[in-house]
């Protein structure tokens, strides 16, 4: 008996460690991805003078333009954070909600997070002129993204409370609520003028250029908060994963629980969207590829996720970049181009075992 | 005998057929994009964007538009009153009139335009199907593109437009303003030398969308005298790398702003959100390095000077005193664009038509 406790410890620090290693494993090709990443782009800054540029903050180099510094500082670098801090947050969002709602299905913008932000910042595209009182300025198409991401979810809560509470209610209020405002996107399209439509579309297909000091120090925020509730909860989402009776019978706060999941994973994807537009695929996939990898205990899946996620997004957006560069092809096509082979091939091997 | 009909019969079904093909081939060798225009006894005759020759019998008095840039010309003309239809994007060339609007600029409703009975259609080929082209056209309605949307095309085009509206002398008025002023760009730029001619970033509405050789912005850049950065993308509208931009380090930037943004554009005087649009633009990461920039070459051009047909030569002005001030710096742009509304119009020019502007 005792045997088979040591034998069932050694097998549980086993996989433990495995856990560990698999996470320090993506950690580290993260940081070499975002190394290759910063030495590749448009502009004929390669290895050797991103080399020169750092070694010019330390020691004046003569050789370095002020472009080339700004290149490396200003251009690809916020880049690869926006797009190591969304990736991190979509797959995160993506996560819990597959978790609290136990359906593998479900991503950040099944419940129609995508779709209002896409509204909000719809309205913000077209009818910007008339908002100009508002002296939002830059912050104009983020703010409204992000204010009808937070109303969308608010009222898919508010029709699911008023019904019966239940998951699956959540996530049928969800797609509705979410159809309404991609309807109501296609009738600001539809009403738009010509000259509009471009910017709305491209937005729509997500872009990770240009983002603000301010809006990564945001993402930098919430992604930390949000991650740290995420490891101090990480047991009471274990125990929900397997549903919500055995959840209360072993004393779990249900409730509390699922309204924080719900609030976190609302932010994690406004803030996300709010920045960067409608960049699908991240959150559906990148949770199941980190659980197909490393199993569904949220202690090691949400730093597990959070790195795949970023991975699978910088790696895209690196690719998006170069592939026929100076032009840059929209980081969503190429997220879904690379992510669903790989995303196939693990199905297959999993279900072939 | 019965042989001898037959080979007969065989030989002048060929000539019938090889004659019908050398005429066929003479009716469509007038190809896409030569706008021609001609009056004969029988009517007028004119060849649109698309290559087709539209005849009839008596300029145009009643007609739907679906195509924006018709309405200016068609001012131009005194001819607001043939419209009674129009799209939702077109605006209400007689504001007097409650024009009906027949439908979305891009989707022609059929069912509508029957029932208005126009003589002709005005709409962009690419949202006409073959299908609904053929319905018109049988219930006697032409079906005209004359897109108004290349301004390498604009003299053609308007010249066209001329004809069918029964304005020929405006039309020509406006290529005669039109070419004095395209020939004053090739004087002023002849002995600038190929190696010599200045590189341009051209921006469209969306930030980074820029255009290749195939797209309308190149146009405008050729008429100025500059080269495109981008003309060899394959895409049409590229979006382009930032730091790209920057190496490439262009001698000028022109970035076009949409009237549908409400800061730029006829009647529009507040020069405080131009300023601020412009700070913004060239306060990019590491913009304050390019050359462009340092030499107070960037400028923003209002959508009515940038892709109109009547307003494009200004907006050419604009460009190539942008890229070229010791050439044109005896050009006053403004001066001429209110010499071009007083042509065409009779009134004075109101509104911000480029930032910033140097007399």
């Amino acid at each position: 008996m005792e045997q088979n406790i040591d034998q069932a410890k050694l097998n549980y620090m086993n996989k433990r460690s495995r856990k560990i290693l698999f996470v320090l494993f993506l950690s580290i090709a993260l940081v070499m991805t975002a190394v290759i990443s910063i030495t590749m782009g448009a502009s004929s800054v390669d290895l050797q003078t991103v080399l020169q540029v750092i070694g010019d903050v330390f020691a004046r180099n003569d050789a370095i333009t002020d472009i080339q510094r700004d290149i490396v500082f200003k251009i690809r670098l916020p880049r690869i954070i926006t797009a190591i801090l969304v990736g991190m947050a979509l797959s995160n969002a993506g996560l819990l909600m597959q978790g609290i709602f136990q359906n593998p299905l479900v991503s950040p913008y099944t419940l129609g997070v995508s779709n209002g932000a896409a509204f909000g910042a719809s309205l913000a595209i077209i009818f910007g002129a008339s908002f100009s009182f508002l002296n939002f300025g830059q912050f104009l198409i983020p703010v409204f993204a992000f204010g009808f991401a937070v109303l969308t979810m608010l009222m898919v809560y508010g029709v699911a409370k008023a019904a019966s509470d239940s998951s699956s209610t959540l996530i049928l209020a969800g797609v509705a609520i979410g159809y309404l405002f991609s309807a109501l996107v296609s009738l600001v399209k539809y009403l738009s003028d010509v000259k509009d439509l471009p910017e709305l579309v491209f937005w729509m297909m997500g872009s990770l250029s240009g983002v603000p000091m301010a809006g990564i120090i945001i993402m930098l925020v919430a992604i930390t908060v949000t991650m740290i509730l995420m490891m101090w909860f990480a047991w009471d989402l274990n125990i929900m994963s397997a549903g919500e009776e055995t959840a209360i019978s072993l004393g779990v706060d249900y409730k509390k629980i699922k309204m924080m999941s719900f609030g976190i994973s609302t932010l994690l994807t406004a803030v996300a969207v709010a920045f960067t537009g409608v960049i699908g695929f991240i959150g559906l996939v990148a949770p199941h590829v980190t659980k197909m990898l490393i199993g569904n205990d949220f202690r090691y899946a949400v730093p597990g996720s959070a790195l795949v996620g970023a991975l699978l997004l910088l790696t895209a957006d690196t690719i998006g970049r170069n592939i026929i560069a100076p032009t840059q092809l929209p980081v969503g096509i190429v997220t879904s181009m690379i992510g669903v082979p790989f995303f196939l091939y693990l199905i297959v091997r999993k279900r072939g075992k | 005998m019965k042989n001898n009909q037959k080979r007969m019969l065989k030989w002048m079904s060929c000539m019938v057929l090889l004659g019908a093909m050398v005429l066929s081939f003479g009716g469509c060798s007038a190809s896409q994009g030569e706008t021609k225009a001609a009056d004969s006894k029988d009517g007028i005759t004119v060849t649109d964007t698309m290559g087709r020759e539209i005849a009839i019998e008596k300029p145009l008095e009643k007609i739907v538009t679906y195509n924006s840039g018709l309405t200016d010309v068609l001012v131009m003309f005194g001819a607001e009153g043939t419209v009674i239809g129009r799209g939702d994007s077109v605006p209400n060339p007689d504001p007097s009139v409650d024009v009906p609007t027949v439908g979305k600029w891009n989707e022609p409703n059929i069912e509508a335009i029957m029932e208005l009975k126009p003589e002709a259609v005005f709409t962009y080929a690419a949202n006409m199907t073959p299908e609904n082209e053929q319905l018109l056209e049988s219930a006697g309605i032409k079906c005209i593109y004359l897109e108004l949307t290349d301004v390498s095309k604009a003299t053609e085009e308007v010249t066209a437009l001329g004809a069918l509206f029964g304005n020929e002398e405006k039309a020509a008025e406006f290529v005669k303003f039109h070419d004095k002023y395209a020939e004053l760009i090739e004087k002023k730029l002849k002995n600038v030398k190929e190696e010599d001619k200045a590189s341009i970033y051209y921006e469209g509405y969306t930030d980074y969308k820029s255009v290749n050789k195939d797209a309308g912005g190149q146009a405008l850049i050729a008429a100025a005298g500059g080269i495109n950065i981008a003309a060899a993308e394959t895409a049409k509208y590229p979006e382009i790398s930032d730091e790209w931009v920057l190496e490439r380090n262009p001698d000028a930037i022109v970035k076009l702003v949409s009237s549908t943004k409400k800061i730029m554009g006829f009647d529009l005087t507040d020069e405080a959100p131009v300023k601020a649009f412009f700070d913004t633009l060239i306060a990019r990461p590491s913009w304050s390095n390019l050359a462009a920039v340092k030499d107070g070459k960037v400028i923003l051009l209002s959508s009515d000077v940038g892709t109109t047909a009547l307003g494009s030569i200004i907006g050419e002005l604009y460009l190539a005193k942008t890229m070229y001030p010791e050439q044109f710096k005896d050009v006053d742009v403004n001066k001429v664009h209110q010499e071009l509304q007083t042509t065409l119009y009779g009134d004075d020019l109101v509104g911000i038509f480029a930032y910033p502007t140097k007399k």
